[in-house]
């Protein structure tokens, strides 16, 4: 074929109709390479099956199956020409150092060639050279490297790459203008930009952007010129060549003849800074090549001044845009001038339209605030049918040393959990806590009175499994197992499954409905009413209807009416069904709602929250030491007196604990340490346990026992040893008699010398006999917080803070700072050791039982069991956190340890 | 991946026995200066920059001296020297001491590629030290040639005939100046330039090359032959592109260039054009300007991901994906990365917020992931599809920028 064209090399293409068209047979390289199987039968279905056969080195005889028939794959090029397989395209999917030969190949083995087109990126500069030079003299027109395909509006054809994406169609609206652009990802996307003004395509072309851009912008606009369908041309250059200004001179020289407007978006002038190139590597500038400078070749070629959306000014030539937002503006004023019309009606605007939107109450003033706009069709179906899900989405991995749920932070050495530190739970309600730990929120102020109502309510029916405990203590057994036995007796039982069952439905009912606003609204209430039967069946007792006017009224004046409630209330009224059972889902989903909706939480561990708030309460319940003479634990678990559900349910942990009512100071001492132990990092013994548990595929009961029986006399029950060494040395003295201050500081110092003199002279024996087993002091020092001449455990110290601020002090934490100080004057320790966190929580907990121990009223083993008890009710908020996290995030049998990682050790 | 001066542009030269400058380095002794002093009167004192540091000689940087003392002064004195080229800051690390080549004639000579004739070009000057820029056209031979056959010795004589290049200098620049080709061809270059090369006096007028320039080609793995020390080119890199830079394949997926260390917008770009915009529009509020695009596998993209944010992540108010609506690139896949790389490095800073503006295959299985995952976190978002302007997106999260800095 001669060549007609003006240029002084050889181009094949006069008309943009003959790059991609109906016609066009292809032949892909490495087809069946990851890419191009992605790709290609996207293409193949697209355009009518325009891939002939494919070449996969070695895979002879194989095929890609596509839904427009199957395209065969040989080994060679020369064994599809010796098939008989016509073709004149080739495309490459090579990886760059086998790009040149595979050029090579095509030319060489198909004389019928006349396009080659290169999807490769980082094709050396030297192997484009050498396509070029190749092509050249075998009269081949060249796409790429880096061509992200072709795309022909007009006959719906695609070739190469994935210009459009899976669904060219979108993107490929046939019209008025072809696009030119050295970005393949804006080949796709500047399309859909002209859309919004009305302008469809006739051809697109992502050219590439390496240095050598083969098919270059001189060749296209010719080709344009003469391709009917083209009215204008929309292009989207970067820094760094020639090519424009060379396109730009041919036309003012008349070289070639060309009449039609062009938009033009330079991009890259922030580039000029860089030297290296970053995305395209053609798209880093020399001299006179920069964003600056092919501007300005625009602009002296347009005649006018860039293009300004609010005032615009464009020639018959065309106009040069800021940012390719422009586009489709300018492309309609520049039709304007040559008196053509839209291709068709506009598909919308580029305006910002945000598809998802939180600010997390993040405060953003009003012109940063935005809210969600419908995304356009189809996406907007697409988002309906997978944007319903409640709750969080969280994907599932190996969770056998991680957690969502706690974190031991490495640097404070403090825990956290949810990203609270435990430290800043301290001054929470505990009833809250319980919450917190299964939502990731505390409850409102105004939540909070019916979440104690709540906890108390659990901590009444929990006291059914009593005789269980009562037996297994009798056996000798320690807190954690008598308390697990009467958790175990829970298993999965009816009433979870249908808290389970209760909360599914009313989300299910209400949540489309109603999304995050859960206040009433009885236009859905009543719709939902409408269908009966939807909660599992059963009756309550008279204790049940009892309790469950206690809650209706509660509600009512704590002011917490929500959707929920009121259809439960009103579902009981018409339905056979256990009302209290379904008012309790109704309250626990109220106060989960936010967590749920703002998913922060999955909904698999909103439907378990009852179970594990159930459970808390069996083991409250259950631990009375003196429940036979407890009139309070009577009245509670009697349901005798419904008003005691009222309190606190730190109050009500104290009562069952101590049988008797707290005093303020004493209920903020048992809260506080309560909150400040419910978890010391996923690594602990106890939270290890749970997860072990989990990873087995138990219910919750069970998992709960799994923490339970990993705590013990040496985690958990070791607080006793120091209640037990500090209560020694106090003997007859009694720190709460002291007549002043001062009087109790010299006293604690005394004692706390003499404690220091025991001990120093305890280790000097010791360690001349070789003995290194011997008593240590416990709750002092610390492997992290030490070194220093005088060290500090900053969360006791945070703890200790807290007490002095409400002008309380606790002696026996005082008397532990007089001993480490008293142990290094004995020369027992090298420097003032730290008082530890432990501390905190022996001498809080002797703080508490210490009227009772001195009375007489608490014989050693109880003193011994309340503070392993006190553990108990701490850790079981922990760990409902740990298991609901690994219940919606772990994968089954994740906690075993691969047998390659155990070590015998015979 | 550039290198200038005659520190390493020495060793280029001697590999296809180009006539070079004799060159110390900053080590020398007292008795190789003066050695040096002593056959070529005058020493040039260079300061030896890593990467593409140009124009020294308009910057002052390069010293003439004619005794050890001034020397000794001058090394002392450009040991150091800071340099700035392009927006980079160079740093010396030493100098050179060069022979002063007493000459009465200079060339300039480059050999590098011309995307006017698409083909290698080399380019002739009779004078030396010039500005190319400013030069009229008849002052240069611009001369492209076939690769196959290569830079010829006619090539070369053509040239400096129509540039009436004094004649006896022809045939010993005919006789050299060919080998540079091999130079070229065979190392993975992109740009050769000798600027100057002098005649040096003697029987026969020999070209010596005096400093020079050259480019290689990251793509092309035949730099490596050359046989250059790692610290040429891998001074051009902080240590955040240089982890990134591990990750690079030849689909791209992990280019970076750090912009501002100090920045606050920590964007992933996805694509060359929406690398273009978002550098432009983002400017040095961007902490690095990226094109992870080309779908990176998940693992890849986590790992990347995972980087950035172990060396930013602290420092930003905003992480911003953005990207035109993909052909290619799985954006439920990259997404999912990405911001699961945050979930496991969000303690590093849980107050940032985060702008996403994307279109193409599974966008809204993306973005509907990063949804439940960030209101997990609790951290603000906007999440913009296709049919919202990308450079909107990008001036909105500039800003949000500049609220959240001045809340700062």
């Amino acid at each position: 074929m001669s060549q007609t064209n003006p240029f002084p090399f050889y181009v094949g293409i006069n008309s943009l109709e003959e790059i991609a068209n109906k016609e066009t047979r292809c032949v892909v390289m490495n087809i069946l390479g990851g890419e191009s199987k992605g790709v290609t039968p996207t293409s193949h279905e697209f355009s009518g099956g325009n891939i002939v056969a494919g070449v996969q080195y070695g895979r002879s005889g194989q095929k890609m199956e596509t839904k427009a028939g199957d395209i065969p794959v040989y080994g060679s090029i020369k064994e599809i020409v010796d098939a008989g397989i016509d073709f004149d395209t080739g495309v490459i999917y090579l990886p760059p150092t086998a790009v040149a030969a595979a050029a090579d190949e095509l030319v060489t083995h198909n004389p019928k060639l006349t396009k080659i087109v290169i999807l490769t990126e980082k094709v050396s500069v030297k192997d484009s050279q050498f396509v070029r030079a190749l092509c050249q003299k075998n009269q081949i027109d060249v796409f790429g490297g880096n061509c992200l395909g072709i795309g022909n509006s007009w006959d719906q054809v695609r070739v190469g790459g994935a210009l459009g994406g899976k669904a060219p169609g979108e993107s490929l609206m046939k019209g008025s203008v072809a696009v030119y652009s050295n970005s393949g990802n804006f080949s796709t996307t500047v399309p859909e930009y002209l859309k919004t003004g009305g302008w469809g395509t006739s051809t697109v072309l992502s050219s590439g952007k390496d240095l050598y851009i083969q098919f270059a912008f001189a060749e296209f606009l010719y080709a344009a010129e003469n391709d009917p369908r083209t009215k204008a041309i929309m292009t989207y250059i970067e820094p760094g060549g020639y090519y424009e200004k060379q396109a730009l001179d041919w036309i003012a020289d008349g070289t070639f003849k060309f009449t039609k407007p062009i938009v033009a978006c330079v991009t890259g002038r922030w580039k000029a800074n860089l030297t290296r190139a970053v995305g395209h590597a053609g798209a880093i500038a020399g001299g006179g090549d920069d964003a600056l400078a092919k501007e300005k070749w625009f602009d002296d070629y347009f005649g006018v001044g860039v293009f300004d959306p609010a005032n615009p000014k464009v020639s018959k030539k065309g106009v040069r845009i800021e940012s390719i937002q422009d586009a489709p503006t300018a492309m309609t004023a520049v039709m304007k001038e040559i008196g053509v019309e839209p291709d068709f009606a506009s598909t919308g605007d580029l305006s910002l339209k945000p598809w998802f939107v939180n600010d997390q109450e993040a405060g953003y003033p009003g012109e940063l605030q935005m809210k969600e706009v419908e995304a356009m069709a189809p996406y907007n179906d697409t988002i309906a049918k997978l944007g319903n899900q409640i709750g969080a989405q969280l994907s599932r991995e190996a969770m056998r040393n991680k957690s969502g749920a706690s974190m031991m932070n490495p640097k404070t050495q403090i825990t956290e959990v949810h990203g609270v530190s435990v430290l800043d739970l301290v001054t929470e309600e505990f009833a809250g806590t319980n919450f917190f730990a299964l939502t990731k929120n505390q409850p409102s102020a105004e939540e909070l009175p019916l979440a104690n109502s709540i906890m108390n309510y659990f901590t009444a029916i929990g006291a059914e499994f009593m005789d269980i405990a009562v037996t297994t203590r009798a056996n000798e057994a320690l807190p954690n197992a008598y308390l697990g036995a009467a958790v175990m007796m829970n298993g999965d039982r009816q009433v979870f499954q249908d808290y389970r069952a209760i909360i599914d439905k009313m989300i299910d009912l209400f949540y489309t409905e109603v999304w995050g606003d859960k206040s009433v609204n009885d236009a859905v209430i009543d719709k939902a009413l409408g269908q009966k039967g939807v909660l599992p069946e059963g009756e309550a007792s008279a204790q049940e209807a009892a309790a469950f006017d206690y809650f209706v009224d509660r509600i009512a004046k704590t002011g917490q009416e929500s959707i929920f409630t009121k259809y439960a209330i009103k579902y009981a009224e018409q339905n056979k069904c256990n009302k209290m059972n379904v008012l309790m889902a109704a309250m626990i989903l109220s106060l989960a709602w936010k967590a749920l909706t703002g998913r922060q939480i999955p909904k698999e561990t909103a439907l378990d929250i009852p179970n594990y708030l159930h459970l808390n309460g069996v083991i409250v319940a259950c631990s009375a030491p003196d429940y036979a003479n407890n009139a309070f634990w009577k009245k509670l678990t009697t349901q005798e007196d419904l008003s005691l559900l009222d309190l606190s349910f730190s109050d009500t942990c104290f009562r069952i604990l101590f049988n008797r009512e707290p005093a303020e100071k004493e209920l903020f001492a048992l809260n506080a340490m309560l909150n400040l132990t419910i978890s010391n990092g996923p690594g602990t013994v106890s939270a290890k346990g749970s997860k072990g548990s989990v990873s087995g595929g138990n219910p919750i009961a069970s998992s709960y026992v799994g923490w339970m029986v990993h705590t013990g006399r040496d985690h958990g029950g070791n607080g006793f040893e120091a209640i037990k060494y500090v209560n020694d040395y106090m003997g007859d003295f009694d720190p709460y008699g002291a007549s002043s201050a001062d009087e109790l500081n010299t006293k604690l110092e005394e004692i706390a010398k003499v404690a220091a003199g025991d001990y120093a002279s305890l280790k000097k024996k010791a360690k001349e006999e070789g003995d290194l087993k011997y008593f240590k002091v416990p709750c002092v020092n610390h492997p992290v917080f030490k070194g220093k001449p005088v060290n500090y455990d900053p969360r006791e110290t945070h703890i200790r803070d807290i007490f002095k601020d409400r002008n309380e002090v606790n002696p026996f934490q005082e008397f532990y700072h007089h001993l480490v100080q008293q142990l290094f004057n004995a020369g027992a320790t090298r420097n003032v050791f730290c008082v530890n966190i432990d501390a905190v929580i022996a001498t809080i907990s002797l703080d508490l039982i210490w009227k009772d121990i001195k009375s007489g009223k608490m014989p050693e083993k109880d003193m011994q069991d309340i503070a392993f008890t006190l553990f108990q009710f701490a850790r079981m908020v922990g760990c409902s956190a740990e298991i609901a996290d690994h219940r919606s995030r772990g994968n089954p049998i994740d906690c075993r340890t691969p047998a390659s990682q155990c070590i015998w050790v015979g | 991946m550039q290198l200038t001066g005659l520190k390493y542009g020495k060793q280029l030269m001697d590999i296809v026995g180009f006539p070079v400058a004799k060159t110390l380095n900053e080590t020398a002794t007292k008795e190789e200066i003066e050695a040096m002093l002593k056959e070529s009167g005058k020493v040039v004192v260079k300061p030896a920059f890593m990467g593409g540091a140009g124009k020294k000689g308009k910057a002052g940087l390069i010293k003439i001296v004619d005794n050890y003392a001034d020397a000794d002064a001058a090394r002392r004195e450009l040991f150091f020297a800071k340099h700035t080229f392009g927006n980079a800051e160079y740093k010396a690390n030493g100098v050179t001491f060069e022979e002063f080549v007493e000459s009465d004639a200079e060339l300039y000579l480059s050999i590098t590629t011309s995307t006017l004739t698409r083909s290698p070009v080399m380019m002739l000057i009779v004078e030396g030290g010039v500005e190319v820029e400013e030069l009229p056209d008849e002052k240069k031979a611009i001369v492209p040639f076939d690769p196959f056959e290569g830079l010829k010795g006619f090539h070369v004589n053509d040239a400096l005939i129509k540039l009436g290049c004094p004649k006896q200098y022809i045939s010993p620049l005919v006789q050299q100046i060919p080998k540079l080709w091999e130079l070229y061809d065979n190392y993975g270059m992109t740009m050769i330039e000798i600027n100057p090369i002098r005649m040096k006096k003697g029987k026969r007028p020999l070209p010596v090359a005096c400093d020079i320039k050259a480019a290689f080609d990251q793509d092309d793995p035949a730099y490596k032959r050359a046989n250059l020390p790692g610290e040429v080119f891998a001074t051009e890199l902080t240590d955040f592109e240089q982890e990134i830079n591990q990750l690079r394949t030849y689909q791209g997926q992990s280019d970076v260039v750090e912009i501002n260390p100090n920045g606050t917008i920590l964007p992933f770009m996805f694509g060359g054009g929406a690398n273009s915009a978002a550098t432009e529009v983002l400017g040095d509020r961007a902490i690095f300007s990226s094109d992870f695009g080309g779908n990176p596998p998940y693992q890849k993209m986590k790992d990347i991901a995972g980087i950035c944010y172990k060396h930013f992540l602290k420092q930003a108010n905003i992480v911003q994906i953005i990207g035109g609506k993909a052909n290619n690139t799985d954006i439920f896949v990259t997404i999912k990365a990405m911001l699961d790389a945050l979930r496991e490095n969000i303690k590093l800073n849980p107050d940032i917020h985060v702008v996403i503006g994307r279109g193409g295959p599974n966008v809204v299985q993306g973005m509907i992931y990063a949804r439940d995952l960030l209101d997990s976190l609790k951290i603000p978002y906007k999440m913009f599809g296709f049919d919202s302007s990308m450079i909107g997106v990008l001036n909105y999260t500039l800003e949000l920028d500049a609220w959240l800095e001045s809340k700062k």
